[in-house]
């Protein structure tokens, strides 16, 4: 896996040479030299590993320590004109909270020179694809944090930008809803745009696409074919968490279907940990038991402790 | 080749257009970030405080001596200079174009939002001025309207006849005017250097230490004297001829009209300049602010 490399026909979206990123004396990326080619690639990392480091050194917004990053051929800090071509859903759950959810894409849509027809139009067709339209003129200040997530990634989407650079995009979505965002990224790969997406999650990363860049600890791990990492989780189950109103009646169906590899219920009784080798087969099973038995499930996360179990395998790997 | 040139120019025509639209926008959208703001009550309670003391004034005018008497036009000029010269020049304005220009980068920073303007196609120098000039606009209006309010409270006592010949007959009209243009000079320059100040610190307090130098202003040697704005804003100040002169002989000898044109084009160009530079340079960290 390591220092596996892909040969591509296509022209490079983004080049990214001897890259380095510190904050004084802590390190953000290290040296990372890596070639993105267009379509859907993952930035897979555990929490802390550099991702959004990285994407906010693509986009412009953090200046290298050293190196070079290079979009379409052209550096990328303090070129305005290669904005124009970038999106970046950023993880900031910030708005200007005053405002409606089209406002805030109308003025933006302004910003980045469109004309009020053009930006108005946009805005609305970018709310209506995130099914956003029926809240178009609530202000902000009262969405739920899924929807704000959508606000962003509509926003992100709103011109088809070239390249669409998205920071945990799924995070704070339910499940239909991180369904249908990964749909949504998908179609906009198979158009030929280019994508990048970060993630903790492996599981994410896989549904959208096969070509990875795996940080950790701010260094490059690896870069190429999703498979080759997927075939190392085997070894380490995935853990979910679930908060529901019975997790003990959750517990003993999960069980019975034998949907889990082990189940642990939380100490507070208000949720139960379960672990699975196969994630997909239990994402079926779980929304069974839900639909079946009318347990209300309020919380489902996948803990990214396996993905960072592959990390730690990785970098002894490295190291040996 | 002249086809070429021509269209070579068009295309120069349609991208100023462009950045002049996106300026607008960001001037609109900065504008709008201002209202309803808490920073807005502070523009109002501290633009609307002088109004409120003439108001009082005008009261116990009309409670003592009654209503539509003969005003005494020298102490009103004496009482408008002193509150411009003291009250505006040294308190509401500084206060004001202190606090709304060390935000203009750090309200977007602690807001989390500055990425929304620094992620789009547009210079972060143009995101600056536009933003500049957003806050001239509004504090700008809002002061010159609450010193225009003032005056006219001033002279509810005496009727709206003996304001309208104040001002037209007596060319009071000119000095407002006037007053205004030095308000949008001293927003411009306190704004201008405490818009670098907002981009290297964090915090609005080196504004008291500011606060401080420029208010010591008449204490200090005439050659300090220079290298405070107040100093240039006192020279600028119109003079309504009704104050006794000992009164500000503690400003020591004002500057000329062009040594007053010297040093703002001087302040503005270096403070923009240093914000510019400041800004080119800036990255969006928003963890460690």
């Amino acid at each position: 896996m390591n220092g596996q490399t892909t040969i591509h026909n296509s022209t490079p979206v983004i080049e990214l040479k001897n890259l380095s990123r510190w904050y004084g004396e802590v390190l953000g990326v290290n040296r990372i030299t890596a070639t993105i080619y267009p379509g859907i690639t993952g930035l897979l990392g555990p929490n802390g590993a550099g991702k959004t480091t990285l994407m906010n050194l693509i986009c412009g917004l953090l200046r290298p320590s050293q190196g070079s990053v290079r979009i379409f051929g052209k550096p990328v800090w303090n070129n305005p004109k290669i904005l124009s071509r970038i999106a970046y859903c950023t993880q900031y759950d910030s708005f200007y909270e005053r405002m409606t959810s089209f406002e805030f894409l109308y003025f933006l849509l302004s910003v980045r020179g469109y004309d009020r027809a053009t930006a108005k139009l946009l805005a609305v067709q970018a709310l209506e694809r995130l099914k956003l339209h029926d809240v178009m003129n609530k202000r902000l200040g009262g969405f739920s944090k899924g929807m704000r997530q959508r606000v962003k990634v509509a926003l992100a989407l709103a011109d088809n930008p070239e390249i669409l650079v998205l920071d945990e995009p799924l995070n704070s979505l339910d499940v239909v809803g991180r369904h249908e965002m990964m749909e949504l990224i998908k179609s906009y790969g198979c158009e030929g745009r280019n994508v990048l997406i970060s993630s903790h999650i492996l599981h994410e990363i896989e549904e959208m696409t096969d070509n990875i860049l795996m940080l950790s600890h701010g260094y490059l791990l690896a870069e190429g074919d999703v498979r080759e990492v997927r075939g190392l989780l085997k070894q380490h189950p995935h853990k979910i968490y679930i908060r529901c109103d019975a997790p003990r009646r959750f517990a003993s169906l999960l069980f019975e279907m034998n949907g889990a590899h082990s189940v642990q219920i939380d100490p507070d009784s208000e949720g139960l940990v379960a672990q699975t080798f196969d994630l997909d087969t239990f994402c079926h099973r779980l929304n069974d038991i839900v639909l079946n038995n009318h347990i209300h499930v309020s919380l489902v996360t996948v803990s990214d402790e396996s993905i960072r179990a592959v990390f730690e395998y990785l970098t002894e790997s490295a190291h040996v | 080749m002249s086809e070429l040139s021509h269209s070579l120019k068009n295309s120069a025509d349609e991208k100023n257009r462009q950045r002049f639209r996106q300026a607008l926008t960001i001037i609109n959208l900065s504008i709008r970030r201002y209202l309803f703001t808490r920073y807005m009550w502070l523009l109002i309670c501290l633009g609307l405080t002088p109004c409120l003391f003439t108001g009082m004034i005008a009261i116990a005018k009309i409670i003592h001596e009654g209503y539509g008497r003969q005003p005494q036009i020298s102490d009103m000029n004496q009482f408008m200079q002193m509150a411009f010269r003291l009250f505006y020049i040294h308190f509401v304005i500084f206060f004001v174009a202190n606090i709304f220009g060390f935000l203009l980068l750090r309200k977007e920073v602690d807001d989390r939002t500055l990425h929304y303007l620094f992620l789009q196609p547009v210079s972060k120098t143009l995101v600056i001025l536009s933003k500049f000039v957003a806050f001239i606009i509004v504090t700008w209006i809002f002061l010159s309207a609450t010193f225009l309010l003032m005056y006219v409270i001033m002279f509810i006592p005496y009727g709206i006849g003996v304001m309208a010949k104040d001002l037209f007959e007596s060319g009071r009209a000119v000095s407002l005017v006037e007053e205004s243009f030095v308000m949008l000079v001293a927003l411009a320059l306190y704004g201008a250097i405490s818009m670098v100040m907002g981009t290297i610190f964090k915090t609005v307090w080196y504004g008291m230490i500011f606060y401080l130098w420029e208010t010591a202003l008449p204490y200090l040697p005439s050659t300090f004297k220079f290298f405070t704005v107040s100093h240039y804003l006192q020279a600028m100040t119109p003079e309504r001829g009704a104050i006794p002169p000992h009164m500000f002989e503690l400003y020591g000898e004002m500057p000329g009209p062009l040594h007053c044109f010297i040093a703002i084009v001087l302040i503005l160009t270096v403070f923009i300049g240093i914000t510019v530079f400041l800004i080119r340079r800036y990255e969006c960290r928003y963890a460690e602010s």
